[in-house]
């Protein structure tokens, strides 16, 4: 487990894996895509899994930043990424409000231009693009773990 | 993310290239809002230089469709790499948005109109 207050990528860890704090919010997107980058370099993912996976981390991070704090505070966020046989695993921490991804419905997808709402689409690119999706309430906040199989 | 932005027989092309996601998102519809405030009603979205959209991006682009809806006009998606296509068609927003393979039939179309 990595310390929770880590602002920079960390190299590998004993098992292989390496972490990146986001406590910044929306201005972490840019070293989120930096940190999958490299990852996905050393961990040898498909360009079309690097993208995938990205991705999936953008929204989640997204979500958090813009809802996981209504009464404010301070965001620990924190993305441990590892291999696992036959692909990836991705563990997202944070200290935001519960929010279970997982129970939220998929939007209507086929509504036309008038009616199509703007947003709602990022917990549904996540369970699309990830293969195992397992959420827990922790005391310390939500841990939202993800496979991806390339 | 870059944007370049042109005006072509009468429409209005702006180019979205790199990276387009929730940390510049802003700033692409910001664009897209000047070139409204312009006073045209053809618009191509160029992604032929697009390496990248998120929903964030993806939201500016259904902004994009309904304001020009609203001013009676037309919008064509061009040049979506196929990384960037995928993203579309997971959205369902393909079937909503007129698009084109390339920016210049885009523009030939639209300056037909």
């Amino acid at each position: 487990m990595t310390a929770r207050n880590d602002r920079v990528d960390e190299g590998p860890g004993a098992d292989g894996s390496c972490a990146i704090a986001l406590d910044e919010g929306l201005s972490a997107i840019g070293a989120l895509h930096r940190f999958m980058e490299s990852t996905g370099e050393r961990l040898g993912w498909s360009p079309r899994t690097a993208l995938q996976l990205t991705l999936a981390c953008e929204e989640l991070l997204t979500n958090i930043a813009t809802y996981g704090y209504p009464d404010g505070g301070e965001p620990r966020i924190l993305l441990t990424v590892a291999k696992v046989a036959g692909g990836a695993r991705l563990v997202l921490e944070d200290n935001a409000a519960a929010f279970d991804p997982l129970a939220k419905a998929d939007p209507d997808l086929t509504q036309d231009l008038d009616s199509r709402p703007i947003g709602g689409l990022g917990v549904y690119f996540v369970k699309r693009l990830m293969d195992e999706l397992e959420y827990e309430r922790l005391p310390s906040g939500n841990r939202l773990t993800m496979i991806k199989y390339e | 993310m870059e944007l370049k932005s042109a005006v072509k027989d009468g429409v209005a092309v702006l180019s979205i290239e790199g990276r387009l996601d929730g940390q510049n998102a802003s700033e692409a519809e910001a664009a897209f809002v000047r070139l409204a405030g312009e006073g045209h009603t053809r618009y191509v979205l160029d992604f032929s230089a697009l390496q990248y959209i998120s929903s964030a991006g993806l939201r500016v682009v259904l902004v994009a469709a309904k304001k020009t809806k609203a001013l009676k006009g037309s919008l064509i998606c061009a040049g979506m790499s196929e990384a960037v296509r995928e993203v579309f068609e997971m959205s369902g927003l393909l079937g909503i948005l007129e698009t084109a393979d390339t920016a210049a039939q885009a523009t030939a179309a639209l300056a037909a109109r």
